[in-house]
């Protein structure tokens, strides 16, 4: 099957840092990737290209046979990519329906009742319909991150990118946002994941991918990678993620 | 109890407290007495001078429905930002604005007393706020042609006092207009005013921009949101209710600075109480007038600083 995100050759410096150092990536519709490696390696950025909220300076990113460097194309692209970012970034001046309905109406042109109409259906999915009208701060961190997850579904997106989603969360909360995105890879997203939930990667990825030093160290499927690692990088890592 | 204490706690205390309360009851008496003996007609008789100038009185009615429509749009402000709760929010400051608008009294020669100040500073702050906004972005342009002009104009402004403005406006304005046509002086104080309003209002959106987290445009540019879109519906209501605060003491400040139209011979509230104390009649009534022009002007600011912490107040709720 034709790959739904192709990123060749992908260089990018911040400054005179070197962070991602010739990146070779694709992924098939429907396929679940997570990223994983050290803080700093580079794995926020790469998934951070792909909708270019981090521009680069070589290489193409293509998403859905659009080019991403092409701004006419990038908005097209932004339509359909949705985004979690680990800090939520709901807007808090909006109530939790009129952040999922913002984007929608603005951007899709949808009328107003058929966005909210769309927007507590994914309310009720997320499993916090009753929040509906009250403002972000008044969530916990769980349930605004699942409304961070509700928002881009909203734009009914053909992939979703999480950036470390559930970092910023007490660990109390983490449970119920993975949850959320079990159902969501059940339902057949193409999903990209940057995360440090280890167990998640394992039962939910279809590859897994570690980074380190802005490269792509190794890649395969969560069985390989977790019990029999080529890499002694990934080994390392492993060691002290798994058993600290 | 706690006040008795605090005054008169320890006998230091004591003995200050003493003091200034003889102080204040002697300069109580001395007001008293002089409050009693006092000329008020110069008040009375020129009331609605000072209020709205030679306004002609057929007009009164109007600038009554002005107000109320005024009062109207601000009520729906307050209710589109959740302040106070009020039915159909956005509606209610439409109707308000433009009934308002259609009241308002014109040409702006007509303008006189606090209604003027009230509208000079009004008006100028209306006008300066796409101004300000703009200013505000393009101190922060990408392009450096844009952020120069942008930095040049406000500093520029802020680093001049506001009469040197109001004088140079006064004789360079009519060098830009074509050969006799002549802007009466009020609408030359109005640029003056719109300019120096503007200039102070880019600092403080720019002050609420930069309050607004990173997060939140990449939040909105990953929805799909253009550039516009995001400032529209994200970025600027989060930053204009961060400055709220300082936007109402912006307009404070500046309803008082009307004041400094009086020297260029406008009749504000300032020019009124010149010129009524420039009459025969009321020569050394200047306590009188000048007593009744501070209250007046205290009134009207401290009405608008208990507005701003009601802003305060309710914006802080359920937001952020």
């Amino acid at each position: 099957m034709e790959p739904i995100i192709r990123i060749h050759n992908l260089h990018k410096w911040f400054g005179p840092l070197h962070v991602l150092k010739g990146i070779h990536l694709e992924v098939a519709p429907g396929e679940k990737l997570v990223v994983i490696g050290p803080s700093g390696s580079g794995k926020s950025t790469l998934i951070r290209t792909i909708n270019r909220l981090e521009d680069f300076q070589e290489g193409e990113v293509w998403v859905d046979g659009l080019n991403v460097k092409d701004d006419r194309a990038l908005r097209e692209v932004r339509r359909e990519v949705g985004m979690v970012f680990q800090q939520f970034n709901l807007f808090p001046h909006m109530t939790v329906l009129e952040n999922i309905t913002l984007a929608p109406m603005r951007v899709r042109r949808w009328p107003k009742e058929k966005a909210e109409r769309k927007a507590l259906e994914l309310l009720e999915r997320v499993g916090i319909l009753d929040q509906a009208g009250k403002y972000p701060a008044q969530l916990s961190g769980g349930q605004q991150q699942r409304v961070a997850i509700a928002r881009a579904l909203a734009m009914e997106p053909k992939v979703m990118l999480f950036d470390e989603p559930t970092s910023a969360l007490d660990p109390e909360m983490v449970g119920e946002v993975l949850d959320v995105m079990r159902d969501l890879a059940r339902g057949g997203m193409t999903m990209l994941v940057v995360t440090h939930e280890m167990g998640f990667a394992r039962e939910v990825a279809d590859r897994v991918v570690f980074m380190d030093g802005g490269q792509i160290v190794e890649e395969g499927r969560p069985g390989e990678i977790f019990t029999a690692p080529k890499e002694e990088r990934t080994r390392a890592f492993l060691e002290r993620v798994l058993h600290h | 109890m706690r006040l008795l204490k605090a005054l008169f706690g320890t006998p230091g205390n004591a003995l200050v407290s003493l003091l200034l309360l003889a102080f204040l009851g002697w300069l109580g008496q001395a007001l008293l007495l002089w409050g009693l003996r006092a000329e008020w007609r110069v008040v009375g008789e020129n009331l609605p001078y000072f209020f709205v100038g030679q306004l002609p009185k057929e007009h009164l009615p109007r600038v009554g429905g002005f107000l109320l429509f005024l009062a109207l749009a601000l009520l729906g402000w307050l209710g589109s930002l959740r302040v106070v709760r009020v039915p159909r929010p956005r509606l209610l400051s439409l109707l308000g604005l433009l009934g308002s608008l259609f009241l308002l009294p014109w040409p702006p020669t007509l303008w006189g007393g606090l209604l003027l100040s009230f509208l000079l500073s009004g008006v100028a702050m209306l006008l300066a706020f796409p101004l300000g906004v703009a200013l505000a972005f393009g101190r922060q342009a990408r392009l450096p042609v844009l952020r120069l002009i942008a930095i040049a104009f406000i500093e520029g402004v802020r680093g001049v006092p506001l009469v040197s403005l109001l004088f140079l406006a006064f004789v360079t304005v009519p060098l830009f207009l074509p050969e006799g046509v002549r802007l009466p002086q009020v609408v030359r104080a109005l640029v003056a005013f719109t300019l120096f309003a503007a200039a102070y209002l880019a600092e403080n959106v720019r002050g609420g921009l930069q309050a607004v987290p990173k997060g939140q445009w990449e939040a909105a540019f990953s929805l799909g949101l253009t550039p516009f879109q995001a400032v529209r519906y994200v970025i600027l209501p989060q930053a204009l209710r961060a400055v709220v605060p300082a936007l109402v003491g912006q307009y404070i400040a500046l309803f008082k600075d009307t004041s400094l139209v009086a020297l260029i011979g406008i009749l504000d509230l300032m020019g009124v109480a010149r010129a009524v104390l420039a009459n025969p009649q009321n020569v050394g009534l200047e306590r009188e007038v000048y007593l009744f022009l501070a209250l007046v002007y205290l009134l009207v600011s401290g009405s608008f600083s208990y507005l701003g912490r009601l802003l305060e107040r309710g914006l802080g709720l359920g937001v952020r």
